[in-house]
């Protein structure tokens, strides 16, 4: 009964948003102007986050399980803080850094002219501090706990270390790979908090899908629903994609897990030790 | 896990009396190894020769898997040397060490260690253009041609994930002499199969393994399986060799 009561819960405003939606005005709405401004600098900026992401994180992840360095474990819980910090708190600490007056923004404006608040690359910033966190746990996790005796196969079947990270460590954990880049990229879209803190609200450069939404609310209530309509579509379009392509890729990280703690490795294990 | 339990060295299992001393032959392995970890030492010499079978007996813990891996070149040597076919693959006195990936040994690991991504075909095929340098059309080629030979020809499209235990070890073992190897390594062969698989599989690498002129070792648990498939058993208890039998 009270999971009953969790469930129905959880699906009651979305019924809500979707009962109350103006469905007869929904095109014109969805097509004006400021709604596709907003959308579209919503899907771009996201997508940056999620290439930054990628670019910077997977390295991250990859030295965060692989390799061992003094003061790793506090890096780890630092990369895994901006999970759990409220993300306003996260913008003013990018403000702090990176505004202006920041101790880094100050130099980049004075040496070099950049101003990264309230503008759209700032947007991006804000959408990757939040939104990496995602995916280097995903693919640290996935590197964590996929069967290393796979490599020393490899090896012993002629392939150097770079043929053995194309080959066989990359695609081992792709699907984390892919499951993480999602996640990272649906809390980029719909990333708030650091986005208003650290780049402002100015239409058209900074003012991404939720930030139109809670504008639209105070003037235009159709206009908000039309406009939270739209991104439910696109993060139940994500999940969609994420139920196709991270199942699977569970299923192999745990079978990799389960062929590592047979009980006859523990011998291999106990020779080392 | 502890490294293992300081036994008796005649428990009744591995009382074997001692044999001949086996000549090392030119095409054969020749190992004295020594690998300390913490408390655990592990000494033994092995000689394999050439179309030889020999199977290294002991339980968990006895350092079976650590010499195994001294041999694949996955764990360097703390004394001695290892030679193979004339070759030095480690010897720390020299400082030289010959990394896995250089090494002409094959290795059928315990619970065969397919890549679950990769298709049986191209489990095979990998070896084949990692060590061989093979281009990808001619190694699928050839892996055809290995899964064939070892009666699993039809299952070529298949991923590990679709192979019952018995299959898993067949293509294992076609991934690893694919490569040509001058040494052939057998961690449990027989470990991950159920009891009608293993009667199955044991028969089957009883008639593989003397085909074979390269030296096999076999590390096994099981001295049934050592007494079927190997000409001479080497028994190792807590990191030494207790006997050699003939």
């Amino acid at each position: 009964m009270p999971g009953a009561i969790a469930a129905l819960f959880l699906l009651l405003p979305l019924v809500g948003l979707l009962v109350r939606a103006p469905w007869s005005g929904l095109p014109d709405l969805i097509t004006e102007h400021d709604v596709r401004e907003a959308l579209f600098l919503s899907l771009e900026t996201a997508t940056a986050a999620t290439a930054l992401s990628l670019l910077f994180g997977i390295p991250l992840a990859w030295l965060l399980a692989r390799t061992r360095f003094p003061g790793r474990s506090l890096l780890r819980a630092l990369v895994t803080l901006p999970l759990v910090l409220p993300p306003v708190v996260g913008g003013v600490a990018l403000l702090l850094a990176l505004g202006r007056r920041g101790i880094v923004g100050q130099r980049l404006d004075d040496w070099f002219g950049i101003t990264l608040p309230f503008t759209t690359v700032g947007v991006v910033i804000a959408q990757t501090f939040v939104a990496m966190p995602f995916l280097i746990v995903s693919v640290e996790g996935a590197l964590n706990s996929a069967d290393r005796r796979f490599e020393d196969a490899a090896a012993t079947l002629g392939a150097g270390p770079w043929m053995t990270f194309r080959r066989v460590t990359v695609p081992m954990v792709a699907p984390a790979v892919t499951a993480g880049a999602a996640l990272c990229w649906a809390r980029a879209l719909g990333e708030f908090g650091a986005t208003i803190t650290f780049a402002g609200n100015f239409p058209g450069t900074t003012t991404t899908m939720p930030l139109a939404v809670y504008l639209a609310l105070e003037t235009d209530t159709d206009a908000a629903i039309a406009l939270s309509l739209v991104l439910l579509a696109v993060c139940v379009a994500v999940l969609l994609a994420l139920r196709a392509r991270w199942f699977p890729g569970a299923r192999r990280v745990l079978r990799g897990r389960a062929a590592r703690e047979t009980p006859l490795t523990a011998d291999a294990e106990a020779g080392i030790r | 896990m502890t490294a293992g339990t300081p036994g008796t060295p005649h428990a009744g299992l591995f009382e074997h009396g001692p044999g001949p001393a086996p000549a090392p032959a030119a095409g054969g392995l020749d190992a004295r190894v020594t690998v300390r970890r913490g408390q655990f030492v592990l000494t033994v010499d092995v000689q394999v020769a050439q179309g030889e079978t020999v199977a290294v007996l002991g339980r968990s813990g006895a350092g079976k898997s650590t010499l195994l891996r001294t041999l694949a070149g996955l764990l360097p040597l703390d004394e001695g040397r290892v030679t193979l076919a004339g070759q030095v693959l480690d010897d720390p006195a020299q400082r030289r060490f010959v990394p896995s990936e250089r090494r002409p040994v094959g290795v059928v690991f315990q619970d065969y260690l397919l890549f679950p991504h990769l298709r049986a075909r191209d489990n095979v095929a990998f070896g084949l253009q990692a060590r061989l340098g093979q281009s990808r059309r001619h190694a699928r080629d050839r892996a055809e041609e290995w899964l064939e030979r070892f009666g699993v020809g039809d299952l070529g499209d298949r991923r590990p994930g679709a192979l019952s235990g018995g299959q898993g070890q067949r293509v294992a073992l076609a991934r690893a002499l694919a490569t040509e190897p001058r040494l052939l390594l057998l961690d449990e062969p027989l470990a991950a199969l159920d009891s009608t698989t293993r009667g199955e599989v044991r028969a089957f690498l009883r008639t593989v393994l003397p085909t074979l002129s390269a030296p096999v070792l076999i590390v096994t648990h099981d001295p049934t399986d050592a007494e079927v498939l190997a000409d001479r058993t080497i028994a190792l208890e807590a990191g030494q060799a207790v006997a050699t039998e003939a």
